[in-house]
């Protein structure tokens, strides 16, 4: 009767519901991204003079903005926007968070200490303070605006990886590769890091939630994605100034935003149920 | 008190290296706060006199040396590029708006929060805590500012009941306060839930129970009063964070207080103004943490010990 | 005249989980007189605490309790949620494992021992002074001073003593005490249960005693019920017990006893493991850890038999020696 881990993995996660509800909401979002070109009707950047501020019906969906350009091709093709936002800013948060915390773990002492220190520093100006300050020296635009994002949220990641690598440090089979004689290194990335994959799996999927939030709203208060580009959080900054002739213009692309969020944070819920059941919470 | 006096030069060090960071990173931007003032297609030479007069020329501890000076001395936080005023000047009248937002904010969002975590954990399992708990999942996923694009819509569009924007009678902070409400408000009931949850499985409530206190009692007494430990020093730790939250409502919303001035600032690329707005906001955390801690000495007669210092 | 103040009949305690029910007891029927000095034997995990909470309707939401507990004729299990309230601490005190995390540790814990007293409608400032009297009860060193300390600033055994006076304020005529001195040490032990023994000499107090440790049931009991996985599978008086031990399970934690200064070689153990209650399958519970099973163990319940008015147990063989 033994069965594989992978293979008790997706019999488990057929019966999570949050996992399978994320895993769908998710999926719809990709199929939007690759398939944009065959599923907008329209380019994101096409304005039609004629159509200005239409207000949804049959040719467009959602309805036009200021320049004629249908929201929906917009939202649609949005979702890249995103999906990058995700894929650059949770790589960058893991690496860091992987590296740094392995090695504050790993090897303790001053490294650790300094650290430390930084985490506190970071800690005494608010994410959003910081990530403005950051985004206004490096220059703004999306990838810089992921950057920033990145560099404010990385520290509880290694917090969490360093807490980790602490604790299986003194652990019986890492002794073991030290009799070996195994180099550091390799007891770093080949006997503690596949230890904590799973953990490092819901970290991001719950990392991803609040970067993909936080990034928007950098391209909201105008120091992220810059125009044409259809960033949702763009869009709805756009659509407050026509906010009494034209309300869809702030609302679908907010509805998008909050739907692939929403996506996100499911998909984590179902992940941390079916990988790390200690960290399970009550909430 | 030593514990105190401990934290408090910790955090004039901290306080320090921030604004040390933020000045050097602010420093690594080339010359835009001399072309800011110069003017588009201003002549070298004209650039050059602007740095020798505002003594940008200078090397980068030089002239963090002056700035610390200056803000801690003379209270002079240099003069604002883009408006030529002192910074000071401009910054003063902001910070009460948003103080006053903040607390405002800080205690109706507890206030709703904090009862209904409680009720969560009491009623768990119950269709009342699903609802909750579904709720408060979704509202976590909503951005602040798209919760201030929709209640604009509600309330302000389509009924007019409140002012769009501005800051002059109390209807004007009707909206502003609540989109800040509700977008800490699941945090803060889950954060509330997870405790009493923690503290509804701690044995001394079974004690309470066994020794004959009704549930309300148990509820109140001791279930309530040990959470709050935790809530309170949260109360404080999220003061600064409320602020950077309203950075966002307060440019939505034209609101004139710090966030508002924040965003203009950086965009205007206008430095001292956002070093000075940082600066301040950093001591602000570090203050709160500071009454975060003795408020956990207050309530929690464990930490009380070290923190007054009597044994050890 | 009737003397027995607590009556347990045929009380099966399940857990509802995912995916079922979670047998934890399991046709427990056993009394306590008035007065006496019951303990409750068996190892950690074999549902001798859960049918201690239950008695208190402690239990978590998720638990189902089947059978009749009844206290002074009157089912507790019937009674209504205030009812129940009523009955904790004024008729049935309970004291807990750990005296470490059973005080609240923000409170002084002369505080939480004046809440229970003020239950019963007396002042603050009478009930202060009933708390130095109930420390000076339960041998509290420095009693005036310690009604102002916190949990922290005390020793285990002055937690525990504390948690007596507690339970005891209300004058019960019950008090249960769930393994009251597994966490502290030996010397403490012994002080707590010497102070045990005189409630129930000074107040007429009856203890029901729940313990892993077989020794401190022949120093203090007056009869004895043994559990296993859930099940009672003998008791009777601490002599009848002691003298001719009939289950195999009893006689098996005899032997595990060290005796004193005769200590022969290295202390014997039960092999084996007590079954997960998940996997509780019919026959004997025990039978997978018993030397005499035979192939029927496995397939029938063993009724419960009667050896005398007071001893009885339940097995297949037990009249035969091990």
């Amino acid at each position: 009767m033994y069965e594989s881990p992978i293979k008790e993995f997706f019999r488990s996660s057929l019966k999570n519901f949050n996992f399978m509800l994320g895993l769908i909401m998710f999926i719809s979002i990709l199929v939007l991204a690759v398939f944009a070109d065959q599923i907008a009707p329209y380019a994101y950047d096409a304005g039609n003079p004629a159509a200005k501020l239409t207000e949804p019906c049959k040719e467009h969906l959602f309805g036009t903005d200021e320049m004629g350009r249908d929201l929906f091709s917009r939202i649609v093709y949005g979702t890249r926007i995103t999906l990058k936002v995700a894929l650059i800013g949770g790589s960058i948060q893991l690496v860091l968070g992987v590296v740094v915390g392995l090695f504050c773990g790993y090897f303790g002492g001053v490294v650790d200490k300094a650290m430390l220190f930084l985490a506190d520093l970071t800690w005494c100006v608010p994410g959003m303070v910081m990530a403005l300050a950051v985004v206004t020296v490096i220059g703004t635009n999306l990838t810089n605006a992921i950057i920033a994002i990145a560099l404010v949220n990385w520290a509880s990641m290694a917090r969490t990886v360093r807490a980790k690598t602490m604790s299986l440090k003194n652990m019986a089979f890492i002794e073991t590769g030290v009799a070996f004689g195994e180099s550091d290194f390799s007891l770093m990335f080949r006997y503690i890091l596949p230890n904590i994959v799973p953990a490092l799996i819901v970290m991001v999927s719950m990392a991803l939630p609040s970067t993909i939030m936080s990034t928007t709203t950098l391209s909201f208060l105008g120091v992220g994605s810059q125009p044409p580009s259809p960033d949702w959080g763009l869009m709805v900054s756009d659509g407050i100034q026509y906010i009494t002739k034209a309300p869809w213009l702030a609302i679908y692309p907010g509805l998008a935003l909050v739907y692939t969020v929403l996506s996100f944070t499911i998909l984590g819920e179902g992940l941390r149920d079916l990988l790390d059941p200690r960290m399970k919470s009550q909430g | 008190m030593q514990y105190v006096v401990k934290k408090l030069l910790l955090g004039i060090v901290l306080v320090i290296c921030v604004s040390f960071l933020v000045f050097s990173m602010l420093y690594m931007m080339p010359g835009s706060p001399v072309t800011l003032m110069a003017g588009e297609g201003a002549s070298l030479e004209r650039l050059e006199e602007i740095e020798k007069e505002y003594g940008l020329d200078r090397p980068l501890l030089v002239q963090y040396a002056d700035w610390l000076y200056g803000v801690t001395v003379e209270q002079d936080f240099g003069i604002s590029f883009k408006y030529r005023l002192p910074v000071w000047d401009l910054v003063e009248e902001r910070i009460p708006v948003s103080l006053r937002l903040t607390v405002i904010t800080a205690l109706i969002q507890y206030a709703v929060a904090v009862p209904l975590g409680l009720l969560c954990a009491y009623k768990k399992d119950t269709i009342f805590d699903r609802a909750a708990m579904i709720t408060s999942m979704i509202m976590t996923s909503v951005p602040s500012f798209w919760i201030s694009v929709l209640l604009m819509i509600a309330f302000a569009v389509e009924r007019q009941w409140f002012p769009l924007s501005g800051f002059s009678t109390w209807k004007h902070y009707v909206l502003p306060i609540t989109a800040g409400v509700l977008s800490g408000l699941a945090t803060t009931m889950r954060l509330t839930k997870s405790e009493a949850l923690d503290v509804l499985r701690e044995k001394y409530i079974l004690t309470a129970y066994a020794k004959g206190l009704r549930e309300n009692a148990v509820r109140c007494k001791h279930v309530l009063r040990n959470s709050l430990i935790i809530i309170c020093v949260q109360v404080f730790q999220s003061l600064p964070w409320l602020i950077s939250g309203y950075i966002i409502i307060e440019k939505i919303f034209v609101i004139p207080g710090m966030g508002g001035l924040m965003i203009t600032s950086i965009i205007n690329q206008d430095f001292n103004v956002v070093q000075c707005l940082i600066f301040l906001i950093s001591i602000m955390t570090v203050i709160c943490n500071i009454l975060a801690d003795l408020m956990l000495g207050l309530l929690d007669p464990r930490i009380r010990i070290s923190i007054g210092g009597g044994d050890k | 005249m009737n003397d027995e103040l607590l009556r347990l009949e045929n009380v099966s305690i399940n857990y509802k989980v995912r995916g079922g029910y979670l047998s934890a007891v399991k046709d427990v029927s056993f009394h306590v007189n008035r007065g006496e000095i019951f303990a409750v034997v068996g190892e950690s995990g074999c549902g001798k605490s859960t049918v201690a909470h239950s008695i208190m309707r402690l239990l978590d939401k998720n638990a189902v309790v089947l059978g009749s507990i009844k206290y002074n004729g009157t089912n507790l299990m019937e009674l209504s949620n205030k009812q129940i309230t009523g009955v904790r601490g004024h008729d049935i005190g309970m004291i807990f494992q750990n005296p470490l995390d059973s005080l609240n540790p923000v409170y002084t814990t002369g505080a939480q021992v004046n809440e229970a007293i003020r239950l019963d409608g007396i002042s603050k400032l009478e009930g202060w002074k009933k708390v130095i009297e109930l420390y000076r009860n339960v041998k509290m060193p420095d009693a005036e001073k310690r009604v102002q300390a916190y949990p922290h600033e005390m020793s285990g055994g002055m937690r525990q003593r504390v948690m007596i006076a507690m339970m005891l304020s209300r004058n019960p005529s019950l008090l249960i005490a769930d393994e009251p001195t597994t966490a502290l040490d030996v010397t403490i032990e012994a002080q707590i249960l010497e102070i045990i023994s005189q409630l129930k000499k000074e107040f007429g107090t009856a203890v029901m005693l729940i313990t892993h440790n077989f020794g401190l049931v022949a120093e203090v009991a007056d009869r004895v019920a043994i559990m296993y996985a859930g099940e009672l599978v003998e008791q009777g008086d601490v002599f009848e017990i002691f003298r001719a031990p009939k289950h195999p399970y009893t006689r098996l934690l005899m032997k595990a006893l060290p005796r004193g200064t005769k200590q022969e070689g290295r202390l014997q153990t039960i092999d084996g493991t007590v079954p997960r209650l998940m996997e509780v399958q019919p026959g004997c519970r025990f039978a997978n850890r018993c030397p005499m099973a035979k192939k029927i163990c496995y397939e029938q319940d063993p009724a419960i038999r009667a050896l005398s008015a007071t001893h009885t147990y339940r097995c297949h063989f037990a009249e035969e020696e091990v």
